[in-house]
C-alpha cells in the first residue's frame, strides 16, 4: 500500500468522501488517518455533507420479492454464524481431551516414582471416564451441527423461494408481542409460500418436543378456524422446519405455531407459541 | 409501502426507535430489521437505482447494504448520524462498487471489507437531517451554481473521479475541484442555515459546522 503524506491526503479529502477513489488509495487514506487522529479536519467537513446528496434520490419501491430476499439472506446469514459455532464448539472440544491428558502427564511425570505409579493409574482411570463421556458429548454435538446443517440447507431453499415473485414471506416471532424478540429470547423463523408449489417453514429457539409432542403450524385466514398445514418435531437444538408447506391461495395469511401432544390435531389444543403473517404484495 | 419521506417524526423519538430497532437488529431480531427495511428500502432502492441504472444490480446492492447493517448493527453509533445517513451511504458505497466494476475498474468487492469511510466520521448532516426533508435539500441543491451541481451529480451517483470529470466536461481539473469542494460548502452552509430556523439542536449544528471552518 502507498504511503501518502498530508497534502496529499488533504487533496484527496473531497474524493475521498464522494466515492471517487479507488480501492487501494482509499485505504491509503484511511490508514494515514489513522495515524493522525484529528488532523484532517477537512474529511469531518466534507464527510458530514457528502451524504445529503443521497437525498437527491427519489424514494422508489422495490420489487415487492426484494424484502423476501433481504429478510431470508439477514436469517441466512445468522444461521451460518450459528452453524460456524457448533462447529468450533465440536472441534474445540475434541481437541481438549488430548490437549488435557498431555498436561496431566507433564505433570505426572515430575512426581515420585511411588506416587507415579498410583497417580498414573489414578489418571489413566480419570482419562477413561473423562474420553467416554467426551465421546457421547461430542456425538451429540455432532448431532447438533449436522441438524444445524440441515436446517441451514432449508433456510437456503427458503432464500430462493423467498426471492421468487409472488412468493409470501412471513416473519414469525414469539407470540405475545414481537419487541425485543430475537434468537435469544424466543423462537423465530420465516414462512415462505411460493405462488405455486410447497413452500416453507423454517424455526430456531423452539423449545424441544418430548416424546410424541410435535409442534403443529396452523393456517389462519381471516376470522375463519385455523387450518393444520404440517407438524415437526424439535431436538435440543431449537431447530425445526416444514419442507413442505402449503397454505391457502392468495390474501394474506396468518401462520402460527402450537406445541401439540402427538400428530394430528385438527384444531389448536395449546397456546401459539409464535407467529406471523404471510402478506400477499403487488408483484414487480 | 412506506419510505422515509413519508413519515418525518420528531427528531428525538425519531433517533431514540431507530437506535433501539438497531439495538434489537444487533441481537438477531427480524421482526426489527424487517422494520427498518420498511422504513428506508425505498430510499434504499432509489439511490441505488440511479447510480446503478440497472434494477438488478440495484437489487443486489440493496440486499448487500441491508445486511451490512444487519451484519454491523451493533457498531451503529447514534451521535454520528442517523440509519438512514448510514444505510444510504453503505447503499452508495456499494452502488460504486458495481458502477466501478462494470467499467473494470475494480474486483468483486468484498462483503467482510470495512465499512464506507464516512461512517467512521463525526456526521454533521446527521444532526440536522432529521429537521429537514427531501425537498429541502433539492432546495438548497438548486441554490447552487449549475456547474457545481453538475460536478457533483457526476462524482456522486456516477462515480466519476475529478480527472473523468474534467475530460467529460471539458473544464481545466483545477477548476473541477473547484466546483466540488465549492459546491459541497455551499450545500453544506445552506443546510445548516435551514437547520438553525428549525430549533436549538440544528443551532448546535451549524455552530459545530462554522467552528470547523
Amino acid at each position: 500500500m502507498k504511503s501518502l503524506s498530508c497534502d496529499e491526503v488533504r487533496e484527496l479529502a473531497v474524493p475521498y468522501v464522494l466515492g471517487g477513489l479507488d480501492r487501494s488509495t482509499s485505504a491509503a487514506v484511511r490508514e494515514h488517518l489513522a495515524g493522525h487522529p484529528g488532523g484532517h479536519p477537512e474529511f469531518a467537513e466534507f464527510g458530514g455533507i457528502a451524504p445529503a446528496l443521497a437525498y437527491l434520490s427519489d424514494p422508489i419501491s422495490p420489487p415487492a420479492a426484494l424484502k423476501g430476499r433481504v429478510l431470508a439472506a439477514a436469517a441466512a446469514t445468522e444461521q451460518e454464524a450459528l452453524t460456524r459455532d457448533g462447529v468450533a464448539t465440536v472441534a474445540s472440544t475434541v481437541r481438549e481431551p488430548r490437549d488435557r491428558i498431555e498436561r496431566q502427564w507433564r505433570w505426572q511425570e515430575a512426581l515420585t516414582p511411588r506416587r507415579v505409579a498410583v497417580a498414573r493409574w489414578a489418571f489413566a482411570a480419570a482419562a477413561i471416564v473423562s474420553i467416554v463421556a467426551l465421546v457421547f458429548a461430542n456425538a451429540a454435538l455432532q448431532r447438533d451441527v449436522s441438524s444445524s446443517r440441515q436446517f441451514n440447507d432449508q433456510m437456503n431453499r427458503a432464500v430462493a423461494l423467498a426471492g421468487a415473485p409472488g412468493s409470501r414471506l412471513a416473519v414469525i416471532g414469539p407470540a405475545g408481542g414481537s419487541a425485543g424478540s430475537g434468537t435469544s429470547s424466543g423462537p423465530t423463523g420465516l414462512a415462505v409460500i411460493p405462488r405455486d408449489g410447497p413452500g416453507i417453514l423454517v424455526m430456531q429457539g423452539l423449545a424441544a418436543t418430548d416424546g410424541s409432542q410435535v409442534y403443529e403450524a396452523w393456517a389462519i385466514v381471516g376470522s375463519q378456524a385455523p387450518v393444520p398445514i404440517g407438524s415437526f418435531g424439535v431436538g435440543g437444538d431449537g431447530f425445526g422446519w416444514l419442507a413442505e408447506l402449503t397454505g391457502p391461495a392468495g390474501g394474506d395469511i396468518v401462520v402460527a405455531l402450537t406445541r401439540e401432544p402427538g400428530p394430528g390435531a385438527t384444531k389448536p389444543t395449546l397456546p401459539i407459541v409464535a407467529s406471523g403473517t404471510a402478506a400477499s404484495r403487488p408483484s414487480g | 409501502m412506506t419510505s422515509a419521506n413519508d413519515r418525518v417524526p420528531p427528531a428525538e423519538s425519531a433517533a431514540e426507535s431507530e437506535s433501539e430497532l438497531l439495538r434489537r437488529i444487533a441481537s438477531a431480531d427480524l421482526v426489527a430489521f424487517e422494520a427498518i427495511y420498511d422504513l428506508y428500502g425505498s430510499a434504499a432502492y432509489g439511490v441505488a437505482l440511479r447510480i446503478t441504472a440497472d434494477e438488478g444490480l440495484a437489487q443486489d446492492v440493496v440486499q448487500d447494504a441491508f445486511i451490512s447493517v444487519w451484519r454491523h448493527a451493533a457498531q451503529f453509533d447514534a451521535v454520528r448520524g442517523s440509519v438512514k445517513t448510514w444505510l444510504l451511504a453503505i447503499v452508495h458505497h456499494r452502488a460504486l462498487d458495481e458502477v466501478h466494476r462494470r467499467r473494470g475498474l475494480e474486483g468483486l468487492p468484498d462483503p467482510e471489507e470495512d465499512l464506507p469511510a464516512p461512517l467512521t466520521l463525526p456526521d454533521v448532516w446527521g444532526q440536522v437531517a432529521e429537521r429537514l426533508d427531501q425537498e429541502t435539500v433539492r432546495e438548497a441543491f438548486a441554490g447552487l451554481p449549475e456547474s457545481q451541481r453538475e460536478a457533483l451529480r457526476l462524482a456522486y451517483y456516477e462515480g466519476l473521479t475529478q480527472e473523468e470529470i474534467a475530460s467529460r466536461t471539458g473544464a481545466p481539473l483545477g477548476t473541477v475541484k473547484g466546483r466540488v469542494r465549492l459546491g459541497l460548502l455551499g450545500l453544506r452552509r445552506r443546510l445548516a442555515d435551514y437547520g438553525d430556523g428549525s430549533g436549538a439542536e440544528a443551532h448546535g449544528a451549524k455552530s459545530w459546522v462554522e467552528g470547523e471552518r
